[in-house]
């Protein structure tokens, strides 16, 4: 009984703590809190559903260009919206990082039109039996590659040299770029990272809803709620709340009503911000904020 | 040195290097606009003939009250809400259902739907006291999500996607509000009463603590300004002005329905500032005229206007901080600034 749910809820979780990080490493290595992360869940999804219609593209190479187009259209908001303003007051950034969202938004709108469109899984919608339960090799796809995604990204960020630059970076900007580190390239690397990773979202995420210009709006506000219950300044700490709420809240739609669903994430959010606004994992809040 | 002055647009005082001169001409103007705003609306009011147009106009005017009342948490203190379109949910809400289910006297209702709008902001802004910058925008937006959701969820109380309808008209002095202009009328002079009181808040010992915590909370706090108090004051004002237009805009549309209380109306409210200058009130209210007139003037290319506001808000932020208001001011003190340069052959 209780399987189901809970392989939905760690499917939409895997979700959740993608477009989470993805966040965080924004936020982390530039400051700019990415208020447009939601809209580039809907651009991947919806350059690879795009692709994916033209006859005889694997859907694999459509995935991939729009993890793509998602990246591209990332490095150009850096361009747009970090470059010119960041000297400027947070609030400067934050109706810039709204503004980028809105234009998206509306380009996709304008190109795609309002009908909804599908894309399909890449892999084969089949149900197993699990214990007992029926569970989709569409929810274990999820869970695996979100899992191996940010695993990945967390390597990255620890184990490397670019993960260490970047970690210099978001600690300290001027000493970094002192110690010789081009924390400009670091900051468009971290965009294109970040918005990629969202892409990879909505391509995930698409086969279970349709392809609407609405599609990563939700995704990014859970996401931002995880990043809150998690801690901003911890990445693996968010991963795990953002994975968390999605089982939470799916147990919760599936034993209390889908009302409460979309309440919970906010309703712990605030309580998070208000009670403990370092979140689970995070130190104390620091000067960045 | 140009360039450095536009970056920033927030210093209270002019760049000009005479001081500026108070004479008694000025005071005297600055008084009398309030009496010629009141006469403005009125005429306007009884002048536009045209009832789509006029209930754009009161639509404008509605979105001044909201805000002018986030000129103040945003441009004075510098707190960033992306919630407002919840506490003008809840004016409304509360106005509608007191009115409908109730049957309290529209006046009452708005007053106690007001209140309520303010208490609630009280009761999000003293715990968020503690959250800066990114986290206080997080905040409120999450709290913008809370009442979007129970607006549609909590069907018992709020009518679900329905909403709440027939909000019938309230009488005020004497005689009902029934026609739009008579709602023009009411609502204009309601505005022009909301920009007189938040100009006062600016002028006011409170709005100047509010302008230092902005600029430097440290360099306020050890001058002797309560922080927590400012801040929760300012986030307190925005919160009741939001309230206000939401009790007036039920009234003047007679319901409520979930679907107009969603994130971009908070965006929008927010926008209006960012492009009007959040450096003085007058920016705000000219962010809202402009803000509610451009889809309508933008109507033959409707499908492109969210896209042209969404480049233009980019554009505002980067390139003009200080917004349209900034403009006016800089193209005003342009004579001044000549006659100082003639004068003493400084370059600035």
């Amino acid at each position: 009984m209780i399987i189901q749910p809970l392989v939905s809820g760690l499917a939409i979780g895997g979700i959740y703590a993608l477009l989470a990080v993805s966040f965080l490493l924004t936020y982390r290595v530039s400051g700019v809190l990415n208020f447009a992360q939601g809209e580039f869940v809907m651009v991947g999804a919806f350059v690879a559903s795009t692709v994916a219609g033209i006859a005889g593209i694997p859907l694999i190479a459509a995935a991939l260009l729009g993890v793509g187009a998602a990246a591209f259209a990332g490095v150009a908001m850096e361009r747009v919206t970090y470059r010119p303003l960041r000297n400027k007051p947070h609030a400067s950034m934050i109706i810039s990082t709204v503004a980028v969202g809105i234009v998206l938004t509306q380009a996709a709108q304008l190109i795609w039109g309002p009908n909804p469109r599908t894309l399909p899984s890449l892999v084969p919608n089949v149900s197993i039996d699990f214990l007992g339960s029926r569970i989709s090799t569409v929810s274990l796809f999820l869970i695996v590659i979100s899992a191996v995604l940010i695993v990945a990204l967390h390597l990255v960020l620890t184990k490397t040299r670019l993960g260490r630059q970047l970690e210099a970076t978001s600690v300290d900007s001027d000493t970094a770029q002192l110690m010789g580190i081009r924390t400009g390239r670091l900051v468009i690397i971290a965009f294109a990272i970040s918005t990629g990773l969202a892409g990879v979202a909505g391509i995930l995420v698409a086969p279970m809803f349709s392809v609407t210009v609405g599609l990563g709006v939700l995704i990014a506000l859970k996401a931002f709620a995880a990043c809150v219950i998690g801690g901003f300044g911890n990445l693996p700490g968010a991963a795990i709340a953002a994975v968390g709420l999605g089982v939470v809240e799916n147990l919760a739609g599936t034993f209390i009503g889908t009302d409460s669903k979309d309440l919970i994430a906010f309703g712990l959010m605030i309580a998070f911000l208000i009670v403990r606004p370092q979140g689970i994992f995070g130190a104390k809040v620091g000067e960045k904020l | 040195m140009n360039a450095s002055k536009l970056a920033m647009p927030q210093s209270p005082t002019l760049p000009t290097a005479a001081p500026v001169r108070r004479t008694r001409a000025t005071t005297l103007v600055s008084w009398l606009i309030w009496p010629a705003l009141l006469v403005l609306v009125i005429a306007l009011a009884q002048g536009i003939d045209n009832n789509y147009w006029l209930q754009i106009a009161v639509n404008a005017e509605i979105m001044v009250i909201a805000a002018v009342g986030l000129y103040v948490t945003f441009g004075l203190s510098g707190q960033v809400s992306l919630g407002q379109a919840g506490f003008y949910a809840i004016g409304g809400y509360t106005t509608g259902l007191l009115v409908t289910t109730l049957g309290f006297d529209f006046g009452l209702a708005l007053v106690l739907g007001v209140i309520l709008s303010g208490l609630v902001g009280l009761g999000l802004g003293i715990p968020s006291l503690r959250l800066r910058g990114n986290y206080l925008a997080l905040a409120t937006l999450g709290f913008g999500q809370v009442v979007a959701l129970i607006l549609v969820n909590w069907t018992w109380l709020t009518g679900g996607a329905n909403g709440i309808r027939n909000i019938v008209a309230p009488i005020v002095a004497g005689f009902e509000l029934k026609t739009v202009p008579d709602w023009a009328m009411f609502i204009g002079v309601v505005a022009v009463l909301s920009v007189f009181v938040v100009t006062r808040i600016k002028n006011s010992s409170y709005g100047r603590a509010m302008q230092a915590v902005r600029d430097s909370d440290v360099a306020a706090s050890s001058m002797g300004v309560s922080l927590s108090q400012v801040k929760v004051l300012a986030f307190v004002v925005g919160a009741i002005f939001a309230g206000l237009a939401g009790a007036l805009n039920a009234g003047f549309v007679t319901y409520v329905s979930p679907g107009t209380y969603d994130l971009s109306l908070s965006v929008t409210i927010l926008a209006m500032i960012v492009v009007g200058g959040a450096a003085s009130p007058w920016g705000a209210v000219i962010g809202a005229i402009v803000l509610t007139f451009l889809p309508e003037v933008l109507r033959p290319v409707q499908e492109y206007y969210l896209l042209i506001y969404g480049i233009l808000l980019l554009l505002v932020v980067a390139f003009a901080p200080g917004g349209i208001w900034n403009l006016f001011r800089l193209v005003g003190s342009l004579p001044a600034r000549f006659r100082t340069r003639a004068r003493t052959g400084d370059q600035s």
